[in-house]
């Protein structure tokens, strides 16, 4: 006999010995009468939530060494039965080579009431199961993954280069037809990806300007050289520190809104609905979010160099004995504009490629909640990647030009 | 059970009031579903039939009144309700499958969060079967949601709301969205599950041939509470103006005589 008490539900199964069944007051549970011909005797609660999940094995048990005799099932000792449990009669029952027929469901059923005759015949009609993806393994899988992904990646980037030529012409177009521009929409995004991101930007700008005041005049002090400092955080913050962040920053944040907001406007088909009332949803929603973004990252890294400075600034002054009034002679006197110019350059650069990444996930969003999460992911990665991309070759760019 | 309830009902809801900000959707709604019944709740576009399946089944908490379901109090709650979930099955309106489950493992998924202990190879029957009997082949268990029609997705969230043979099942629209014929089946579907199974079915619809099919009663939902809660005769025979617009409208009297006429067939 086996028993599990697990769940406070018991069942027993036991062949009959003897002439003698097996009792017990529990739910789901059958004795096998096996003389002449096998005869399954059914009791009990034949439910999904009394115990038919765990008596399963037992009666596949059972109907594997019972193949192609012809079985008698009782069912004068059930007290009830679902489809779960009719499905599994039934299937005891096809195994055994009673083989019912769809116009005699019940031929080899003995005892058995009119409610647990419908379901019965039920079960037969619907006896299916269904096939779970198998999962085939081999080391072709690992081929077959590289392949794929190798493959997939050259037709994002083919798709990511026409997507961005798609929204240059509708760009391009809206210099002859100013009309197509919506300046609402710019304007609101400029609000929500530029001006609601100033306090996080300012405040990370002054926290770097003050990391790397701070940690510069620690290994300068070795040379007596505290005051490069000044140099130092001047010429990181405008030329590199200040943009790069922001527009890291602005990815995290603005790029994966993008892909957000517009693949769940695909989910929903309301892009469908724009391109069928003939509004181009380039026009609509991807042409604002690019131009907004071009125009207020360079308003964000001018912010947050200045930031920078201050925070630079406020640590000379604070800890380095390097006075405002002193610390602002040297950023005059020494720190050339162009380091400013560079880092402002590169500023409209990284909005393009965080507004049209972002876009192009949002757009490219099919179907379920899953992949809207998936693109959102791939979106930020993506345009972080650019943006460094793009931060290393105007790097190679200037240094060519000695600027 | 609870002391108030009488054993036929399955539900009973007892001055409810729903409230939306100031927007009043339900305000001392009263019901009574009785075991083993279709019931059928129709009313205008926000009147909050949702609302009132939502209210029952506990996921929206009324400001105010009693909800009673299987004999236990689910608001204010009062009773362990742990075990409610196994007996209570509902289809949401777009069928609300799980998008990153294949359709198989849609249908499973209760089965195997209940009982632990299932092997794959039953889950795969009773997955099998319970798609089947809402009409679809076994081929769709690998598809994912997305990949299928609508009415496809419907009737696999009946089967996935069918899987632990629930007492009482919840259908929002459950016939909408499906084409005449799609929908016939869906009916006879429902009456078998009724008849074979003594499941209680709370169906909202617009569908006056399922209401005319299936319901045994009908409970009208307008002027923020049930107006009529009656078998269908009754209810058409209320003087109410909406009611006599729905059913006597074209649309109704289409479907009266086509129940008429499958009553004389």
């Amino acid at each position: 006999m086996r028993c599990s008490r697990l769940y406070g539900r018991v069942f027993a199964f036991r062949p009959k010995v003897n002439g003698k069944a097996f009792k017990q007051m529990t739910n789901a549970r059958f004795t096998i009468d096996d003389t002449a011909s096998p005869r399954l005797v059914v009791e009990g609660r034949w439910t999904i939530s009394d115990g038919i999940t765990k008596i399963d094995d037992a009666v596949r048990k059972f109907a594997a060494t019972t193949l192609d005799k012809p079985l008698t099932i009782d069912l004068q000792h059930i007290e009830a039965l679902d489809t779960s449990g009719a499905m599994v009669l039934q299937r005891t029952m096809q195994a055994c080579g009673a083989r019912t027929v769809a116009t005699e469901p019940l031929r080899g059923f003995e005892n058995v009431d009119d409610r647990h005759q419908v379901l019965l015949a039920q079960a037969a009609a619907n006896l299916s199961s269904c096939e779970v993806h198998a999962h085939p393994k081999s080391i072709l899988i690992v081929l077959e993954r590289v392949g794929k992904t190798a493959e997939g990646m050259l037709d994002e980037a083919l798709h990511i280069l026409s997507f961005v030529g798609a929204v240059m012409a509708r760009m391009a177009d809206m210099v002859r037809h100013p009309r197509h521009l919506r300046p609402t929409s710019v304007v609101h995004h400029m609000e929500s990806s530029g001006l609601n991101a100033i306090f996080i930007v300012g405040l990370m700008s002054f926290l770097i300007g003050a990391v790397v005041a701070f940690m510069g005049a620690t290994v300068l002090a070795e040379f007596g050289a505290e005051v490069f400092a000044v140099e130092l955080v001047g010429i990181s913050v405008l030329r590199e520190f200040g943009v790069l962040l922001t527009a890291i920053l602005v990815a995290g944040r603005s790029g994966s809104a993008f892909t957000a907001a517009i693949g769940s406007m695909k989910l929903r088909e309301e892009i469908d609905a724009m391109q069928a009332m003939g509004i181009d949803p380039l026009d609509a929603l991807v042409v604002p979010r690019v131009i907004a973004l071009v125009v207020a990252l360079p308003c964000l890294a001018f912010f947050a160099a200045i930031l920078g400075m201050i925070g630079g600034g406020a640590v000379g002054a604070a800890f380095l004995d390097i006075p405002p009034a002193l610390f602002m002679a040297r950023t005059q006197e020494i720190i050339v504009i162009s380091n400013f110019v560079v880092g402002m350059a590169k500023a409209p650069f990284f909005g393009f490629a965080i507004a049209v990444v972002g876009c192009y996930h949002g757009m490219m969003v099919e179907s379920s909640a899953e992949d809207l999460g998936r693109r959102t992911t791939v979106a930020v990665v993506q345009s972080l990647f650019l943006v460094i991309l793009t931060d290393a070759l105007f790097a190679i760019f200037f240094m060519e030009l000695d600027y | 059970m609870h002391g108030s309830s009488s054993p036929e009902n399955v539900i009973e809801v007892r001055g409810v009031l729903n409230q939306f900000g100031h927007h009043v959707v339900h305000d001392n709604l009263d019901l009574d579903v009785h075991r083993g019944e279709i019931i059928g709740v129709v009313g205008g576009s926000g009147t909050g039939k949702s609302v009132l399946m939502r209210t029952i089944v506990g996921l929206r908490k009324p400001q105010a009144g009693t909800v009673t379901i299987l004999g236990k109090q689910i608001f204010p709650r009062e009773h362990d309700t742990s075990g409610l979930n196994d007996d209570i099955g509902i289809l949401f309106q777009d069928g609300a499958l799980f998008s990153s489950m294949t359709v198989a493992e849609n249908v499973m998924a209760p089965l195997r969060e209940h009982h632990h202990e299932i092997s794959d190879a039953l889950a795969e029957e009773i997955a099998g079967m319970k798609l089947s009997l809402a009409g679809l082949d076994e081929s769709v268990g690998t598809k994912m949601p997305a990949d299928l029609s609508g009415g496809m997705r419907k009737r696999v969230a009946l089967a996935r709301a069918m899987a632990l043979d629930p007492q009482v099942l919840f259908l929002d629209e459950p016939t909408a969205g499906l084409d005449p014929i799609g929908a016939a089946k869906f009916d006879e579907l429902i009456i078998s599950l009724r008849d074979n199974l003594g499941l209680t079915i709370f169906m909202i619809t617009h569908d006056l041939d399922s209401l005319y099919r299936d319901c045994d009663r009908v409970a009208v939902l307008a002027d923020k509470k049930v107006i009529v809660n009656a078998p269908l005769e009754d209810v058409e025979r209320s003087n109410h103006p909406w009611i006599s617009d729905y059913f006597g409208g074209p649309r109704g009297r289409a479907a009266q005589g086509a129940s008429l006429a499958r009553e004389n067939a």
